[in-house]
This record gives structure tokens, sequence and C-alpha cells, in this order.
């Protein structure tokens, strides 16, 4: 661990912990009566998915990066423009990597990440409330009072999953903005997945005049995405059960370097989320003679990354590249995984 | 649309392979992407092959050559050969070491005869069936310790008859099975495709994930 990292979780960590074990405990019991645990007025579910509706703000943070090799702690500016949705105008742009001095190798290699996914971090990296009712049926939420953060009051909350293959997050919401100052994500054997931790705040914002990355195309549907792509044969919008998670956002990337199109549908439960991608014409095997139904049994294979951190699952069928990802406890993507493999071969 | 073999693509690998069958079905090759590629290319190959290509001269070394050789009499040296060797040869013969004299082109008999005792590798099923069926031919009443190239004893015979029977045993179990097997794909059946999740230990080449992203930024 970096010495600095080393040193603030020697000083919040302690802390953070016995909220976290008081928060387990309390929504144990609050489960198992079955009650949605509610918080005093000004923190719920309502207040926090309105975080990035109604403020402007901009905010230097850092966010920590579990590597195998050891955490990254990098220093961003996220400048945050609220247009009344749950999807404001933003820019989030690469200031520093702690303990490494401007130009490093590191330093150059997370400058370039930053610029090619800045958009992943602040619509996919941060706590969110993306759906209310489902956020609410979902998770409880549990208050643990008042705290100062940068000179700010903010207001201590764990949000607990009813389900235990998801994460648990610790927030510290600034009171009078709303605006989250801290953010850590945990997976249900209190490993630190995430963590986000504002260094400044300010009330305000100054966009750039910078056009929209024409890379990234969000679609109102399926249908709407696929004509776009020109109708490849193979993509599909899968059917069946998702349990608790539905489709949120249609988006398409498109490849800088090949053009190739990529098909990305978002699933959420409220608060947690994961993505099923279909990119067309990605099949490493295409155009090589594969066992048929009537050689006997059919036999197809899913590549599978898990760590405690995330699942990333891999198939290819009619020259279509499928890829489901969300986070390492939800085990049940596999099974999501193999139903979508099913109703593409069941297409032919 | 998958590709898949289908009874004229296999029946144009046959004519390619082995230039057997009723002809090359020329209606099928034009129409049909993964057979026209595989002509084209065996006939690049062919003309490649046309002209045998040189072995490159370091296989031709004289030092390369004494090396394999080398290898080849240590390896004989410590196996059943060598041991042989050395309980046959005298002790005067064994001394002389690099003079031996190997060129003799006949193996004198007494050597030759024990030749035949060395526990070469452990028989195929064929040749254990072959056995089996010839003794069973043949008659127990003709098995006895004087006939000549048979030296097994007795519990040696019955062992490979309890063998060979378990053969036949085994061999008519499995046609058994086959003819229930066949029975039950007569029936319009579709078999359903199996699913198999194979672990990998890194996304390493995956182009993008937002998951690799938001975890490790992408690496």
């Amino acid at each position: 661990m970096h010495p600095s990292t080393t040193l603030k979780f020697g000083r919040t960590l302690p802390g953070i912990m016995s909220v976290l074990g008081l928060a387990l405990a309390f929504a144990s019991g609050a489960q198992a009566q079955g009650d949605l645990a509610s918080s005093p007025v000004g923190v719920s579910f309502a207040s926090l998915s309105q975080m990035v509706t109604g403020q402007d703000y901009t905010v230097v943070q850092r966010r920590r990066f579990f590597l195998n090799t050891g955490v990254v702690s990098v220093r961003e500016e996220s400048r945050v423009q609220a247009n009344g949705s749950s999807f404001p105008n933003f820019e989030l742009d690469f200031l520093a990597v702690e303990g490494e001095p401007s130009g490093s190798p590191v330093w150059q290699h997370w400058s370039q990440i930053y610029a090619k996914h800045s958009g992943v971090f602040f619509r996919h990296g941060l706590f969110r409330v993306r759906d209310l009712a489902s956020a609410q049926q979902n998770y409880t939420l549990h208050d643990f009072g008042t705290t100062m953060r940068i000179g700010r009051t903010v207001r201590r909350i764990v949000v607990f999953p009813r389900a235990l293959d998801k994460s648990i997050w610790l927030l510290e919401i600034d009171e009078l903005s709303n605006v989250p100052l801290y953010s850590a994500e945990y997976d249900s054997r209190m490993r630190l997945l995430s963590e986000v931790e504002a260094i400044s705040l300010q009330l305000s914002v100054q966009l750039s005049a910078a056009a929209p990355n024409p890379l990234v195309t969000v679609h109102p549907d399926f249908a709407a995405a696929h004509s776009f792509m020109g109708r490849p044969a193979g993509v599909r919008l899968p059917s069946g059960a998702t349990a608790e998670y539905a489709m949120r956002k249609v988006e398409v990337r498109t490849n800088p370097v090949n053009n190739q199109k990529t098909l990305v549908l978002e699933f959420t439960d409220g608060i947690d989320q994961f993505f099923l991608l279909q990119s067309p014409d990605a099949d490493p095997f295409a155009g090589l003679p594969v066992r048929g139904a009537d050689d006997g049994d059919e036999s197809h294979t899913i590549a599978r990354y898990r760590d405690p951190a995330m699942s990333v699952l891999l198939f290819w069928h009619n020259d279509v590249a499928f890829q489901v990802a969300g986070r390492g406890s939800l085990l049940r993507l596999d099974s999501f995984a193999k139903t979508i493999y099913r109703q593409s071969l069941s297409d032919g | 649309m998958t590709a898949r073999l289908t009874a004229a693509c296999r029946a144009t690998l046959r004519y390619g392979l082995l230039e057997s069958g009723p002809g090359l079905d020329s209606a099928h090759v034009a129409s049909c992407a993964f057979c026209t590629a595989w002509l084209e290319g065996r006939e690049r190959l062919q003309a490649a092959l046309a002209t045998p290509v040189a072995p490159p001269s370091e296989l031709q070394a004289a030092a390369m050559l004494d090396g394999v050789r080398d290898r080849l009499i240590e390896d004989c040296e410590t196996g059943p050969v060598g041991e042989l060797l050395t309980a046959t040869l005298s002790a005067d013969e064994l001394a002389d070491g690099e003079g031996l004299e190997l060129g003799v082109p006949e193996l004198e008999p007494t050597f030759a005869a024990r030749l035949r005792d060395v526990p070469g590798r452990a028989p195929e099923w064929s040749e254990v069936r072959a056995s089996v069926m010839a003794e069973a031919r043949a008659g127990s009443a003709e098995h006895s310790a004087g006939r000549t190239g048979d030296r097994r004893t007795g519990a040696d015979r019955n062992g490979g008859r309890a063998v060979g029977f378990r053969v036949i045993a085994a061999a008519g179990l499995a046609a058994a099975a086959i003819a229930a097997m066949n029975l039950l794909a007569e029936r319009d059946v579709k078999p359903v495709p199996t699913i198999r999740i194979a672990d990998v230990p890194s996304l390493a080449g995956l182009d993008y994930s937002p998951m690799a992203i938001l975890r490790r930024g992408g690496d």
C-alpha cells in the first residue's frame, strides 16, 4: 500500500468498520422485521436520487484503485452541471497520481486512461440511485448521524442490500448541497472494493465548450440502437427473467481504431448494475466449421473471469462477441450468461 | 449463420484427401465457401510440397549426428538391452568398452534367445485378444509346457482365458449400448446444448470492459 494511503486508512478505517458493523447488525434486524428502515427527515432514497439533478458543483476528489500490485490513488476533478435529469452535463479530468511526479510513466498511464474512460468513471464509478422505486424495494438505508469532512457537515449513511450478493455502500452526504463527499463500497465480507473521497468542493461549475463524445451514443431502446448499428445479425435483446434487475440504458460505443460498434445494455436494480455487451464481427473463430447437431452432443463454452471485485463472462456465437460484466459477488451472472447463450443458439 | 459440415462437404474432403468417392461436386463447391477455401488451400500446399525443401545443413553436421548416436547408446545402456548385454558378455569384452565389434550381421543363437525374454512394453489389447483367441482355437489339451514357443505357465493361461472372456463380455455390452443409443437417436429429439463455464486467470487482450475500467482502469 502507498504510505500516505496507509496513514489515511489508519485514521479512518476503525471508524468506518465500526459504522459498518453497527449497520450490519441493524440491517439484519430490520430485514428480519421486513421493514424499510427510514432515516430522519432530509436523507432518503428520494433525496439521494437527486444528488446530480438539482445542484451544480465542482469537486476535487481522490479515487482509489485496488490493484494486484497495490493501491493507486488518482486525483480527479469532477464538474457537474445539473439539468434536472439523472444524466447531467459533466466533465471529469485527471489531475495527478498521488505520490507520483508529473509526467512519470505511471502518471502518463493514468492520464491516458482518464482521457479514454472518464465518462465510465463518472456514470458508473460512483454511488447513484439509478431507479428510485427499485432502490427502495431492493435496499435499506441507515442513518448514522452527522460528522465533518473537508470542513463541511455531512450525514453518514449506509445503504444495505436486501440480497447478500450485492455491495454495501458507506456514504457521507453534504447536508447543504446533497453532494456525496465520501463513497466506499464493500462486499458482504467487508472487503473494500472502491473508494472516492472529496478533497474540495465548490457549489458552482464552469464547463468547457467541448463537443459531446461522438464515440458513445445513447438510444431510447434496443430497436433504435440496433438500427443505428445497421441491424447486424446475431445481436439480440435478451428475454427472460433477470430477477430484480431491469434494463435502464442502451448505448452504442464505436471503437475509434477499427470503427467497430458495440451495443451496451445496462441493467440495474436501482443502485447496483451489470452490463451486457454485444460486438458483431468480433468472433475470432468466424468462418471455421463447428460441430453441428448431427454430430451428437453440442458443447459450448463461456470464459469466466471472477475476483471479489468483478465478474466478466465472455462467449461468442454467430460472429457476435458477448460480454456479461458485473460485480464479483453477483454469482447469478453465470446463469444470466447461459440464458443469453441458449437464446442465441435457438436463433440459429 | 453457423458454418456446419454437410454430407457434401465431407464428400469433398474425402475426394481431396483420399481421392476416393464419386468425385468432386462442382455445384456444391461453387456454393460452399468452406469447400472452396479448402480446395484452394490444398492446391497451394500441393504446389509448395512439389518442390522438396533441402534440410538445413545443421541436420547433416557430423557433430549433431554423433550427439544423437551417443544419446541412443546411453539410453540403451540403461535399459533392458543394456542389462542383458552386461549379463551376457564376458568381463573382458566389457572392459574393452569402445573396442567392441558390433558389426556381426547375425546374433548368436543363445543371445537371440535371451533377447526374446527382455520385457518390452505393455501388451496391447489387440495382442491379448489375438493370443486368447489362438488358445481358444487350439484347445486346452494342446497347451503343455513342451509346446514350441509357449513358455507361459498354467496360471498365466488361465488368467489369459479370463481376460478373453472379459473382453468378449465388454464387447457385448458395448454393442448393446450402441444399439440402445441408436434406438433412442431414432426419436426426433433435439439435443440440448451443453454450456460449460471455463475460468480464465486474467482479462488480458479484452478490448473493452466497463467493470475492468472501473476496478483497474482497464488493465
